[in-house]
C-alpha cells in the first residue's frame, strides 16, 4: 500500500508534462474552425502526429510504473537505484515534452491568429478562476 | 454533416472541477483523501508491532499525506498554466521552456522527498512489516485517484 502510494504520488499527477495533453478536443474544433480543407488536413495530422506521441509515451510511462512498482515493493531497494530510475524517468519526459511543444509551434505555423483564438479560445477561460 | 466545437462540454468540465475545487465536491474529494489516510493510518497501527516505531511511520504517512495535497494543486496549477500559455498565440518557446523547467524542478523537488519518506519507512519496518503493508488491501489508492480525477 505505502509502495502504491509512493508510485501514485511520483507518478499519479501525469508526470510532468501531463496536463499538455489536451489536444482531442483541438482536433475536433478544428474541423468547424478551419476552412480551408488542405490546411485542415496539414493541422489535423499534425495533431494526429502529437495524439500518437503521447500514446507512446504513456506507454513508456506504464512500463516504468511497473519498474517502480518492483522498486518500491522491495525492502532492499536503495538510493541508488531511485535515482537510476528517476533519472530515465526524466531524461524520457523531457523528450516527450520538447517533441509536443515543437509540433505545437508547427501548429502556429499552420494557423491564423483567429483561427488559434477559436480554437483555444476555451483555454483561455480555463485560467480565469484560481 | 455540422460539427459542434467542444466547448460547452469543456466549461461543463471546468465548471465539475472548479466546484470541486469549491463546493460541496470538494468537500466529498478531501473527504475521499482524508478517509484513504485514516486508513493507511489504521494499517500501520496493526501491522507495525513497535509502538514507537508505528508512531515514526504514522508521522511519515502524514508526511505522504501533505505531498498528496501538494501533488493536486500543482495538478490543478500545471493544467491551468498549460491550458493558457498554449491559448496564447504568441507565446514563445522561451516562455514554454520557462513553464516546462519550473514544473520540472517541481517534481524533481517532490521526487526526493518523497523517496526519502518511503526509505525511511522501509528503515523503520522489518521486511515482514514492510512485506504486509505492502500487501495490505484497502481502497486508499482508488479514493485517492478518484479524489485527484475530481480536480
Amino acid at each position: 500500500m505505502i509502495a502504491a502510494l509512493t508510485i501514485y504520488l511520483l507518478m499519479g499527477g501525469g508526470g510532468v508534462s501531463g496536463p499538455m495533453v489536451f489536444w482531442n478536443e483541438a482536433a475536433d474544433n478544428v474541423e468547424v474552425v478551419v476552412t480551408d480543407e488542405e490546411r485542415k488536413d496539414q493541422v489535423l495530422e499534425v495533431i494526429d502526429s502529437m495524439l500518437d506521441r503521447s500514446k507512446e509515451h504513456n506507454k513508456s510511462l506504464d512500463e516504468m510504473r511497473e519498474q517502480l512498482g518492483d522498486l518500491t515493493a522491495s525492502h532492499d531497494v536503495t538510493v541508488e537505484q531511485f535515482d537510476s530510475f528517476w533519472s530515465e524517468y526524466f531524461d524520457l519526459d523531457a523528450q516527450y515534452t520538447k517533441d509536443i511543444i515543437a509540433a505545437r509551434f508547427s501548429l502556429t505555423e499552420s494557423l491564423s491568429r483567429e483561427e488559434w483564438a477559436a480554437i483555444f479560445s476555451s483555454a483561455s477561460a480555463d485560467t480565469s478562476k484560481p | 454533416m455540422v460539427a459542434k466545437l467542444k466547448f460547452p462540454a469543456f466549461l461543463a468540465g471546468l465548471g465539475l472541477m472548479l466546484s470541486a475545487c469549491g463546493g460541496k465536491e470538494a468537500v466529498s474529494a478531501l473527504d475521499l483523501e482524508q478517509g484513504a489516510f485514516q486508513d493507511l493510518d489504521a494499517e500501520v497501527q496493526a501491522i507495525v508491532k513497535d509502538p514507537a516505531k508505528a508512531v515514526e511511520v504514522q508521522a511519515l504517512i502524514e508526511q505522504f499525506h501533505q505531498e498528496f495535497i501538494l501533488l493536486r494543486k500543482a495538478v490543478v496549477n500545471q493544467r491551468m498554466e498549460s491550458r493558457a500559455l498554449n491559448a496564447n498565440y504568441d507565446a514563445t518557446m522561451e516562455d514554454f521552456e520557462a513553464v516546462v523547467a519550473t514544473n520540472q524542478e517541481h517534481m524533481r523537488a517532490a521526487r526526493e522527498r518523497v523517496t526519502g519518506a518511503h526509505l525511511a519507512i522501509i528503515a523503520a519496518t522489518t521486511p515482514e512489516e514492510w512485506s504486509e503493508l505492502h500487501k495490505a488491501t484497502t481502497k486508499a489508492i482508488d479514493q485517492l485517484s478518484e479524489s485527484i480525477r475530481s480536480y
